[in-house]
């Protein structure tokens, strides 16, 4: 559980290990937010509409899941009358870089779309870059 | 020196030390730094800053045993720039890294007027400060409020230390950040190295360049190729912020923007990009993108204004020059490739023979990999007395040697076989005329010569040189390899050569093919010529010719076929008793009475015909079988009875 006032990152990614990557990349550049995982894209409305939680300011997302992948979850929180769903920073966050991967996520109402890197190194300096630009504009989507 | 149930000074202070050499950030160690200094002796309040080589108050916090610490809390970095201004002036002492100054609340309000409020809302009558130097020509700022005058040094020391603690921490945290940025670097041209090595779509492979380097490297990025009229054209432009690179794409599809640079020269610095203030980007790295001296496009990096984050010289550079070379790589390549592709088709014959009751369908693959002209070729020759004859072959090698060697081979092979020669004189005549040429390659090939069609069917013998034996498919969907053997061409002085004969019946087929169909592998690896041709061809046994020519040399869309590959099917199809154009409602009516006539049994009606605008129909067989094929548009229906 978190505490009031903290600014929450919710995960949504399958993988362990770039779960494992994540958390360490974040808690070296931002110690300040916290983080919390969902390995599946079924669970993001439900946590999103969970007024006993804080609403996360981002929501880092993976686009290649089983079951619910990142294009669906993104559809549907778009597609939700539910600000606390609808306008929360979406961060994509995947090995793809393909033309169509990329306008498929536009389209469907991403915020960011950034390339996760296999080196470490970069994953973190590429994940610090994004995260740095949402909380330099407060975490706010542009009206 | 402590208050209460306090720690000691000198445990708060190795406690800090040892936080600041494992944090990635001042701001890790800031609350511990904050509550560490508020529990001195009558400390009130803390102020903390970080100010930028121009004066700009880029990080402000406050602490006080009433709030605790905040971080940029409103209004503070305002208070705190007529400090920044008149500090300079103020009388200091030096303290090791440090330069101390004390004054009352009182003095403070002079030129700091709403800071010395802050002081004194804290309960604060004077103030120690410690200004020192931080990392990128920045410099810190310390600031205590107590509530007396300090009776000893204490406080100021405390400072000092922590200025000690606070730069050997900076210093430490810029050099990581500088090794990271290298180390980030370095891994982006890594993984544009893979990309760019393995991908022959420049245009992808740039887009894919600009979106690995933002935002890790940049905050934006753009590539623009040089087409042929010299002009640049825009291919991708990324921002972390899918708005902004909107915005970012428009402005610099518009013009809005500095442009690219006139030449290639030595200073990379920073530029202003002259974006309009919308998108964030104030300023840009360019690099020109050059292969043998040609100007091939543009790489342009985007910054903030501030940013501590603008790639290197030689980074830039780098990423320019690997990019330039796998365009220039991709360009040559499908260049030499339109040059293959046309080469081995001026090998083949451009038209075949029309053969009276006999239908003939060719696929050929050229492989996709290579760029040497491959040495597959096939013909159909007509010869005297109503036969004619069918050939493949393959010359081992590729290039101009292989080419060359084609050209000679079919050449020579069809001259003796339009004046009327057998196909194994012709192959025995080429394999000397090699041999006393030195040509020192060899080529295997196959042929089928068919006689008049007689009562019995079309006779046909079988001839093979080294070469996969021809296969005859029945139209009852039986497959069987000729069983004709022979040595390959331009190895041996007297090649043995076995024909085989055999008879078609009208519906029946023959399939000549090269090795690189039966060599086409699956998924696991499987060859196509191993498990699967003979069922394939049966699948087939059928269909419309060109459908079948064309499914076989796609590895019937299960097998890669990634060699050349060359394949012929030719099918007796006996008498034709009816070729006609009609409107298609016609068609169905036409084609049964046709069928009728051969004295076959007809259904009703036929399913599934084209039903709009003219087709053409046609029906071959005689009284055992019947094929008829309506064809309408890019479709044909066809149906054997």
């Amino acid at each position: 559980m978190t505490g009031g006032g903290e600014q929450v990152v919710l995960v949504v990614e399958d993988s362990e290990e770039d779960r494992e990557a994540i958390l360490r990349a974040l808690s070296r550049s931002h110690p300040e937010l916290v983080l919390e995982f969902l390995p599946d894209g079924h669970l993001v409305a439900d946590r999103l509409r969970d007024g006993t939680s804080p609403l996360p300011v981002l929501v880092l997302l993976d686009l290649n899941m089983p079951g619910a992948d990142g294009y669906r979850v993104l559809s549907d929180l778009r597609a939700d009358p539910d600000a606390r769903l609808n306008n929360v920073i979406v961060v994509v966050f995947t090995s793809s870089t393909t033309s169509s991967d990329i306008d498929r996520c536009y389209e469907a109402g991403a915020d960011s779309y950034v390339y996760k890197p296999v080196n470490f190194t970069l994953f973190r300096t590429v994940l610090q870059g994004a995260v740095d630009y949402w909380h330099t504009n407060d975490f706010v989507r542009p009206g | 020196m402590t208050e209460g149930d306090a720690p000691s000074w000198p445990g708060l202070l190795h406690a800090l030390w040892r936080s600041a050499f494992a944090a990635g950030s001042t701001k890790v160690f800031a609350k511990e730094l904050y509550l560490g200094l508020l529990a001195l002796p009558h400390v009130r309040g803390v102020l903390g800053a970080r100010v930028g080589p121009d004066g700009d108050v880029r990080v402000v916090r406050w602490a006080d045993h009433d709030q605790g610490v905040l971080s940029g809390p409103p209004g503070l970095a305002g208070d705190v720039a007529p400090w920044v201004a008149h500090g300079p002036s103020l009388p200091a002492r030096d303290a090791g890294q440090a330069k101390i100054t004390q004054l009352g609340a009182g003095e403070l309000a002079t030129f700091a007027p709403r800071l010395a409020d802050r002081v004194r809302a804290a309960g604060g009558t004077v103030v120690v400060a410690a200004s020192f130097r931080a990392a990128q020509g920045d410099r810190g700022l310390l600031l205590v409020c107590l509530a007396r005058e300090p009776e000893d040094p204490t406080v100021a020391h405390a400072l000092e230390q922590i200025a000690d603690v606070v730069i050997a921490a900076d210093d430490r945290i810029a050099d990581q950040a500088l090794l990271d940025n290298r180390l980030a670097a370095d891994a982006v041209l890594a993984e544009v190295s893979l990309r760019l090595a393995r991908s022959l779509d420049v245009e992808e492979t740039l887009r894919a360049v600009v979106r690995m380097a933002v935002p890790g490297l940049a905050d934006g990025a753009a590539v623009h190729i040089r087409r042929r009229d010299g002009a640049l054209e825009q291919i991708a432009a990324a921002h972390v912020d899918v708005r902004r690179e909107r915005l970012l794409n428009d402005h610099l599809r518009d013009g809005r923007w500095a442009g690219v640079p006139v030449r290639d020269g030595d200073e990379v610095d920073p530029l202003p990009s002259l974006l309009p203030a919308d998108v964030g980007l104030d300023l840009m790295t360019s690099a020109v993108l050059r292969a043998h001296g040609r100007t091939l496009g543009v790489l342009t990096f985007f910054h903030r204004a501030g940013t501590r984050r603008v790639p290197t010289r030689e980074f830039v550079r780098d990423i320019a020059a690997r990019a330039a070379l796998a365009i220039d790589n991709a360009t040559l390549y499908s260049r030499r490739r339109a040059e293959v592709e046309e080469l081995q088709l001026h090998l083949l014959p451009s038209v075949l023979p029309v053969i009276e009751g006999v239908e003939v369908a060719t696929g050929y693959n050229v492989a996709g990999h290579l760029l040497d002209v491959g040495g597959d070729f096939y013909g159909v020759v007509r010869q005297p007395g109503d036969r004619f004859t069918a050939l493949i072959g393959d010359v081992c090698g590729r290039g101009a040697a292989a080419a060359a060697l084609t050209g000679l081979a079919r050449h020579t092979v069809e001259t003796i076989l339009e004046e009327g020669g057998r196909a194994e004189d012709a192959v025995r005549l080429l394999n000397t005329k090699m041999l006393r040429n030195g040509v020192g390659k060899f080529l295997t090939m196959a042929a089928v010569t068919f006689e008049a069609p007689t009562s019995a069917g079309l006779p046909m013998r079988a001839l093979t040189a080294g070469h996969p034996p021809p296969i005859v498919v029945r139209r009852d969907g039986r497959v069987e390899e000729a069983s004709c053997r022979g040595q390959l061409v331009g190895v041996l002085d007297h090649p043995a050569l076995t024909p085989s004969d055999d008879v078609l019946a009208p519906g029946d087929s023959v399939v000549l093919f090269t090795d690189g169909l039966v060599e086409a592998r699956d998924a696991t690896g499987t060859f196509f010529g191993d498990a699967d041709l003979e069922p394939t061809l049966a699948a087939l046994h059928d269909r419309p010719l060109p459908e079948v020519a064309a499914a076989l040399v796609e590895g019937d869309g299960r097998y890669a076929v990634d060699d050349d590959a060359a394949v012929m099917v030719i099918r007796y199809r006996g008498r034709r008793v009816l070729d006609t154009v009609l409107p298609a409602a016609e068609a169905p009516q036409a084609a049964l009475a046709a069928v009728r006539s051969l004295g076959r049994p007809v259904p009703d009606r036929l399913v599934g015909v084209p039903e709009h605008g003219e087709v053409t129909v046609t029906v071959d067989g005689d009284a055992t079988w019947a094929r008829i094929e309506i064809s309408g548009g890019a479709r044909t229906w066809w149906e054997v009875l």
